[in-house]
């Protein structure tokens, strides 16, 4: 639907209905600033390892070992 | 502790460090990320601290980007701001273009943090033991 078909509509909107129409246009676009150094069609690196519990288990051993070593 | 004067877009929490490795001395900023299950050591970081990098130790899977390159264990003593010196066991990656990651294992095991994404800060504090 385009701005021009819209119009008609929202000028039939009770002034708050106006308000809340504006508050929501608002948020909708200070969120699309928080995003917009993200470009479209680039690819970014997402570096942080989610979920790698294998890993976490094996570095666990490794302090382990190093801190009872420490020790002896 | 305050994150720099990073602007409103890039206020990552980032936590300048000092690691230590056998007589070797580096200083590095780390990301505090609680997304990430472990810490991640870039490679030329662990070249700077004198580490020997051993294909048979690099046996540590990591997924997502860092899937493909092959990590291993390194254990390394770290000073953060006025707290006595922790050992952060990392795994170090022959990825090159990362930054410092201070994951679950074992930054957030050490310490506890706290966010304060509106005001830019976040808030380190040792964790009690025992």
């Amino acid at each position: 639907m385009s701005l021009t078909e819209l119009m008609p509509i929202i000028r039939t909107l009770s002034n708050s209905e106006k308000m809340q129409l504006f508050d929501l246009l608002k948020a909708e676009l200070a969120g699309e600033d928080s995003i917009a150094p993200l470009e479209h069609d680039k690819t970014y690196p997402m570096w942080t390892p989610y979920g790698a519990f294998g890993a976490a288990r094996v570095l666990m051993n490794a302090l382990q070992e190093a801190q009872q070593h420490d020790h002896e | 502790m305050p994150d720099g004067a990073l602007d409103e877009l890039d206020s990552l929490p980032r936590l300048p460090l000092t690691l230590h490795y056998r007589g070797h001395r580096v200083g590095a900023i780390g990301l505090v990320d609680s997304g990430a299950t472990v810490n991640v050591l870039p490679y030329r970081v662990g070249l700077a601290l004198g580490a020997l990098w051993s294909a048979q130790r690099a046996t540590l899977r990591l997924v997502g980007n860092l899937a493909h390159v092959p990590a291993q264990p390194l254990i390394v003593s770290v000073s953060i701001a006025d707290f006595a010196p922790v050992q952060l066991a990392f795994a170090w990656t022959q990825a090159e273009d990362l930054p410092l990651i201070l994951g679950q294992v074992n930054f957030f095991m050490v310490f506890e943090v706290c966010f304060f994404r509106a005001q830019s800060l976040f808030e380190l504090r040792k964790r009690e033991t025992g």
